[in-house]
């Protein structure tokens, strides 16, 4: 995974210019110096090959500005690498301090493209190989002219400048990381609580349009069969309100399911939604969208940015176009509003789109930008459309988890200790053959770093990752200090090392605790820089310099390959993580649109069909009682009832009960959706409760939901709500009995003083008609216990006419 | 047989707005429900039985829904007329292009399903029906 977001773009680019910057500065302090004062070759060369290094950010930053960012790496990398393979030559004591430069490379590695990546670090590796090989033997003859003091004092300047930018970029990067793992958990946060809202803008309409209308006109229905033998003509006449009151009440109803999701855009996509959404604004300039199908996820996000810009548009009364491209890796939405009154607060909602629109182009892993000036609103918005699919097929292995720091380190101790004991068994080999003091001080070192190290993996076991982490820093530093001081030469391969522990300790610590481990980090490069300029051993007896070529290149790559894994498994750490973060972000989108459209679903297929039969009965009814006023009281029950059913189908719906679950007598399903959404902790347990007929199911789930709602009212907050099912075979011609009992441990009230409420009531008489029963039971201080039975029949085949 | 009386076949899967279409088509008198049906297959069934000059089917059904049955119904007995009903919008049907050119069959949204207008579009007069013939 690589990083190619805007922001980390801005960011790289910001690190390249800043460099940039830096180099150019002590340029100028190096020409400043050599001309007033040392004119001297072995300045001017160095100076000559600071500018390759100089040429290659600024090759670097070119590319950065156009988009390019794994090649704008690649190309600061080579610059860096030749620099470091020239400065080398002409002073091979600096080699410590320039082999740095390759740390920092390293540290880049996010930013290169995955499937060159392994090429990037390798090339980087043998760099570092050919450096520390190249600083075993005096090329030029030009160090020994420099002067100590001064060749001191610029080692020390440059330490703490490479060491300032290693440091400095490698937090860039991990910050970068995690700036977008926390965004995505923000915004998953926020999504999460805008579905919430959605869910309950949705009930509410649904109680306060048709549940109210319902309500209205379960009041009429009732007094039309209460007076119609009476008064013929006012029933007659209120029938016939009714029938247009009713007419009225589904238009609401379907302007109201279209809002909730717009049905067309799963089944013919989003041309077909966009049309139906669009033909209410009135200034349309061109339109244009691509005749293919996408991904649901961007379908939506699409339809979510069009209806924004539709909104802006009708507020600033503009012309609105825009077109909808597309090709195998991004769809675009590029819009215009023109001739529009834009306001001129900044603030002003005409001016920008909903977070709403910020979110699902976000959830969907795309990018937008709008700008507003002067009459024009612009809008462009870019979505990969692979993001959705890896989402898609990670979705099995992906769950949501932390960054692993322990596995960080963990993959960190087992290569340290590797190389810890490789490098113990190599010098005390050396030292058994040759006896020469230096191999056997390092092989000692060796065995202190080992010690450490297995202390260190005793921290990680017992998941102090602090004390690993300093054990870690102190080992790291200490070595490479004492091998430096024992064997200058090794000096580029202990450089290395020295800069593990920002590396490593990013992850774990703080800003104040970064800042003192990279200051120590900086000292004991600076003093392993000096050590390796000393050219007055701590023994006589040096090793061969045919011992150290092969030995000193290995090490240094080997070193290198520890950075480079650390950050990569940092990298791919966090990434991971915020992977994850993104599939369960976009799993509630999908989760909250499928809702939605399930709702829609059963406004449709329910309610409104409810509706249609009830008008439609209440115009027969009016013709009756003009024409057969005999039949008419059939009819006129029927209506009363229905009008009471198609209320309770809503208030389920508006619940969150899916009403098919329930048609298909899923009850566990239907009261397992219902529990989620109460504030109480609620559980429910069932048994043999598989299929229930339809009819039993819904009175079963009415009676326990309005028992959880009572639940919900009077019991407290803490209390606990058991909902138990259990289901009897009947014996014989019995037909088998489900008994349901709803359980709250709330305050409980007196049920000889306080009669039971009206939702209950006239569910009682619903599941008596059912030919079952319901017993509420409270006590004061233990609780209360809402319980039935019902016959459960098979359930009953259609009868045709 | 009387020539006046239209004899209806009326296919619906919700059941509670079947029964009250037919309660509120056959207040008129010149329209006879003869038979219910829930499914296209069922619908199918009944008119292999019953003779029908007129089947008022409904779009969104389960397994095969009111256009592709349309479709079926026609393949045999092309003479039949068919009304589709919807409570959907015309608008939000795309499927409905298909028959634009058979006049043996009409959309209407139901909550505008008035029977006189079916009896003369019936009997072909120039009725304004959601006609589907764009």
């Amino acid at each position: 995974m690589s990083l190619t977001t805007n922001e980390s773009r801005q960011r790289l680019e910001r690190l390249i210019t800043k460099n940039l910057t830096d180099d150019l500065v002590l340029q100028g302090l190096v020409l400043l110096l050599i001309v007033i004062w040392l004119p001297k070759p072995w300045m001017l060369a160095v100076w000559v090959s600071r500018w390759v290094v100089v040429i290659g950010i600024w090759i670097a930053r070119r590319s950065v500005k156009k988009n390019k960012a794994s090649l704008a790496v690649l190309q600061l990398t080579a610059g860096h690498c030749v620099g470091v393979i020239v400065g080398i030559f002409i002073l091979p004591p600096f080699a410590a301090v320039t082999m740095l430069v390759v740390v920092g490379d390293l540290l880049l590695v996010p930013f290169v493209n995955e499937g060159i990546r392994k090429r990037f670090v390798g090339g980087l590796l043998f760099v570092a190989a050919v450096g520390s090989l190249a600083s075993l033997q005096n090329w030029t003859g030009l160090a020994p002219s420099a002067p100590r003091a001064l060749v001191i004092v610029a080692l020390i300047i440059h330490t703490f400048a490479t060491g300032a930018t290693i440091s400095r970029s490698h937090r860039e990067n991990y910050v970068l990381l995690t700036t977008s793992d926390s965004f995505l958990r923000v915004l998953k946060q926020r999504l999460a609580g805008a579905v919430e809202q959605e869910r309950k803008a949705v009930t509410e309409a649904i109680y306060s349009g048709p549940i109210a209308d319902l309500d209205r006109l379960a009041v009429v229905a009732q007094s039309i069969n209460d007076r119609l033998v009476a008064e013929p003509d006012w029933a007659n006449t209120s029938t016939n309100h009714s029938a247009t009151f009713v007419q009225e009440s589904l238009r609401s109803l379907r302007t109201l399911s279209h809002g909730i999701f717009p049905e067309a855009l799963s089944q013919h996509g989003l041309g077909a939604a966009v049309t139906i959404l669009l033909s209410k604004v009135e200034r349309l300039g061109p339109l244009n969208i691509i005749d293919s199908r996408f991904d649901q996820q961007i379908e939506s996000a699409l339809y979510v940015c069009i209806s924004d810009l539709a909104r802006i548009a009708k507020l600033t009364s503009g012309t609105l176009s825009f077109a909808v491209t597309g090709g195998l890796e991004t769809v675009e939405l590029s819009a215009s509003i023109t001739d529009g009154q834009i306001s001129n607060d900044p603030a002003s909602s005409d001016r920008t789109v909903s977070r709403a629109t910020h979110d699902r182009i976000g959830a969907v892993g795309g990018d937008l930008s709008f700008t507003s000036s002067g009459s024009e609103f612009t809008f462009a918005a870019v979505i990969p459309t692979s993001n959705v699919s890896d989402a898609e097929s990670g979705k099995v292995n992906l769950q949501t988890r932390a960054v692993s720091n322990e596995r960080i380190l963990q993959s960190f101790v087992r290569s340290s200790l590797i190389a810890a004991i490789l490098g113990l068994f190599v010098a005390l080999a050396i030292w058994v053959f040759t006896m020469a003091p230096v191999a056997g001080l390092v092989s000692i070192v060796m065995a202190c770093v080992l010690i450490i190290l297995l202390l260190a993996r005793k921290f990680l076991t017992d998941g102090r990752f602090g004390s690993c982490v300093v054990a870690l820093c102190v080992e790291t530093c200490a070595a490479g200090v004492f091998v430096t001081l024992i064997e200058p030469r090794i000096a580029p391969v202990t450089g290395l090392i020295t800069t593990l522990p920002l590396v490593l300790a990013l992850p774990h610590f703080k800003h104040r605790s970064l800042d003192l481990i990279a200051a120590i980090q900086t000292l004991a490069l600076t003093t392993v820089g000096i050590l390796a300029f000393r050219n007055d051993p701590l023994t006589t007896a040096q090793l061969s310099l045919h011992l150290l070529v092969p030995i000193v290149p290995i090490c240094a790559a080997g070193v290198a390959f520890l950075v480079a894994s650390t950050i990569l498994t940092t990298t791919h750490e966090t990434v991971l993580a915020s992977e994850a973060v993104r599939v369960s972000l976009l799993n509630i989108v999908s989760d909250a649109d499928k809702e939605r459209q399930a709702i829609e679903h059963d406004l449709h297929d329910g309610a409104q069909q409810q509706f249609v039969a009830l008008s439609m009965q209440l115009r027969t009814l009016a013709k009756l009682i003009e024409t057969k006023p005999e039949h008419a009281k059939y009819l006129s029950d029927s209506i009363v009832r229905q009008v009471g059913e198609t209320r309770e189908d809503l208030v389920a719906l508006a619940n969150g009960s899916s009403l098919p679950a329930l048609a298909e007598g899923r009850l566990v399903e239907a009261l397992q959706i219902a529990a989620l959404r109460t504030q109480q902790h609620v559980t429910v347990t069932s048994n043999q409760v598989d299929r229930v007929p339809p009819e039993v199911a819904k009175a079963v789930y009415l009676s326990c939901h309005e028992a959880l709602q009572n639940a919900g009212k009077h019991a407290g907050p803490d209390a606990v709500v058991t909902i138990d099912l259990n289901y009897t075979e009947g014996i014989g011609a019995e037909p088998g009995r489900l008994s349901f009992s709803v359980k709250d441990d709330g305050e409980g009230f007196d049920v000889s003083t306080k009669p039971a409420g009206q939702g209950l009531t006239s569910l009682k008489d619903r599941l008596a008609s059912l030919g079952g029963t319901l017993i509420v039971t409270s006590t004061v201080g233990t609780g209360t216990t809402v319980s039935g039975t019902v016959p459960a029949l098979a359930p009953q085949v259609d009868c045709q006419v | 047989m009387n020539n006046d009386v239209i004899e209806v076949l009326l296919v619906d899967d919700h059941r509670a707005y079947r029964s009250a279409a037919a309660g509120w088509l056959s207040m008129h008198p010149n329209l006879d429900i003869v038979s219910e049906a829930d499914s296209v297959e069922a619908a199918l069934a009944k008119l292999a039985s019953t003779r029908v000059d007129l089947v008022v089917l409904d779009v969104h059904m389960k397994d095969i829904d009111g256009i592709d049955g349309a479709g079926l119904i026609f393949d045999r007995y092309p003479d039949v007329h068919i009304l589709l009903c919807s409570t959907s919008d015309r608008n939000d049907l795309p499927g409905l292009a298909r028959f634009a050119a058979n006049q043996n069959l009409t959309f209407i949204s139901k909550p505008d399903l008035e029977p006189d207008a079916i009896v003369q579009w019936f009997r072909g007069r120039q009725v304004t029906l959601n006609v589907a013939h764009n």
